[in-house]
């Protein structure tokens, strides 16, 4: 047997305490009664604490901004405290330093950690060069080529000019082309330094030999003073070869001693007389085999 | 017996609620006359302990959203349960993350909410039930649904269309579910239970 159904009206007239318990069926008179009993006036315990809720109410409504705010900090930021837990937190701060220290290392912002030393301290001495053309009028020239390959004067005996070239402030660019090899200008440097050196020491064996076969088209040494007033003659022309630079020109060219390079501007490498020095004072190189770097 | 407050209906409903808006004491007073029992009711049925504050944190939501409300009395009424049903979610919501137990508030029988037999509780009810008492009769003897329809039906004095509004479901849902509440509550309480509060010449909210 189903139960018989609850007219919509009956129901709404039942709950909300508006129906004529005639009308009422016997068997809901007990619901209209409870509902009844639910919807009976407000006792005083209900309505206890009134003063202090409309003052509340009041102070809440004459300041909705703040009162907003606080209920918005009140709902957002225990959400975030507790739906991001610390250790989330501290991953995060590790992985967003770490990948930052390699990107900057990436980008030679900062030494890479990863390199070795020895990488990490040549690395601003590197003989490669970027190609960046000068324009001049309406003709761009491209003020050097490819990077360059560096190779040893001492294994190299056709590559004896170095060229440079240099920007100047009006954007035209200056080639000036040295007849000595770098690196004989370290020699000379520490020839003609301090005591006179022997002809015999092996740090100036490429030096004698340099200096003989730019006597020989002239008149070839015959003894030891004259080999030694050969070179003494080679350097003075070497020495007075680069003295027609600036300094600036100088000093970067004797840096690259050993080497055979083009760059767009040498004026902020750093200053190379101490190799010609390190090769003269013999420390170090007694093993004859003469490079020029200490 | 309550102060003496301006009656809250349709008439008088948007004066009272352009009088709240603008802070006025005697607005907010028949606000809290016609809505603080209500809600208490409702409150104290579904969670005993926490419901006066609970009904604290209704109504300063209620002042400081009360700029954004359009409607009538009656729409009225489901956004503020609306409100207050947010804050119960939020309350259980953080008493499961904390671990708490409610506990049974004690030794009235009336107030706990476990589904206690018919049969004990018609005597109580054939001699005197206060608003409270019937409330958690009803609730003590439906589940929860059905009980939730009822008391937004009876205590906030809501149609059909506004409890569904309120709960999120369609009004066939909410008429089915009236249905079968009535239904099972008049199996539960026969008509001679409750006939003593039914005649008695009762002022009702």
């Amino acid at each position: 047997m189903t139960d018989p159904i609850i007219p919509d009206r009956i129901a709404d007239e039942l709950l909300a305490g508006s129906a004529d318990h005639t009308e009422i069926a016997a068997e809901l008179r007990g619901v209209a009664g409870l509902a009844a009993a639910a919807r009976q006036a407000p006792t005083e315990g209900e309505l206890a604490g009134m003063t202090a809720a409309v003052a509340a109410f009041q102070a809440a409504v004459t300041a909705p901004a703040s009162a907003a705010g606080a209920a918005s900090q009140r709902s957002v930021f225990p959400m975030i405290r507790t739906r991001i837990p610390k250790r989330a937190a501290i991953i995060g701060a590790v992985t967003v330093v770490f990948a930052g220290t390699a990107a900057a290392a990436a980008a030679d912002v900062v030494p890479s950690p990863w390199a070795s030393p020895r990488v990490a301290q040549t690395k601003p001495f590197a003989t490669t060069t970027t190609a960046s053309p000068t324009t001049l009028g309406e003709t761009t020239v491209p003020t050097t080529e490819a990077p360059t390959t560096t190779e040893d004067p001492a294994t190299t005996e056709g590559s004896n000019t170095t060229e440079a070239s240099a920007t100047t402030e009006s954007g035209s660019t200056e080639t000036t082309t040295f007849l000595y090899p770098g690196r004989d200008y370290g020699l000379c440097t520490a020839w003609t330094n301090g005591a006179p050196k022997r002809i015999t020491n092996p740090a100036f064996s490429y030096l004698v030999d340099q200096a003989i076969a730019d006597a020989a088209a002239a008149e070839a040494p015959a003894d030891e003073a004259a080999t030694r007033a050969a070179v003494d003659a080679y350097c003075e022309k070497v020495i007075a070869d680069k003295k027609g630079l600036s300094v600036d020109d100088a000093d970067a060219d004797a840096d690259d001693a050993d080497e055979t390079q083009t760059a767009t501007s040498v004026s902020d490498r750093p200053a190379g007389n101490g190799k010609g020095n390190g090769n003269g004072n013999g420390n170090g190189k007694s093993n004859g085999q003469g490079h020029g770097k200490p | 017996m309550a102060p003496s407050h301006v009656p809250l209906d349709d008439s008088s409903f948007q004066c009272v609620l352009t009088g709240a808006r603008a802070g006025e004491a005697w607005a907010a007073e028949a606000l809290f006359h016609d809505l603080q029992p209500r809600l208490l009711r409702f409150l104290r049925t579904v969670e005993p302990r926490a419901a006066d504050d609970l009904a604290g944190e209704v109504w300063l939501a209620m002042a400081s959203r009360l700029s954004t409300f359009e409607g009538d009395l009656v729409g009225f009424r489901a956004w503020v349960f609306t409100i207050a049903r947010r804050r119960l979610a939020d309350h259980r919501r953080t008493g499961a993350r904390r671990g708490t137990q409610p506990v049974d508030p004690g030794d009235d029988v009336l107030t706990s909410a476990d589904g206690r037999a018919a049969a004990d509780v018609q005597g109580v009810v054939a001699d005197h039930l206060s608003a409270q008492e019937a409330v958690d009769l009803i609730s003590a003897s439906l589940p929860p649904d059905q009980a939730e329809v009822l008391l937004l039906r009876v205590v906030a004095d809501l149609d059909v269309a506004h409890v569904a509004e309120v709960m999120h479901r369609s009004p066939n849902w909410v008429r089915v579910t009236q249905h079968r509440a009535l239904r099972r509550l008049a199996k539960d309480f026969p008509p001679d239970s409750v006939l003593s509060v039914m005649h008695a010449d009762h002022e009702t909210i």
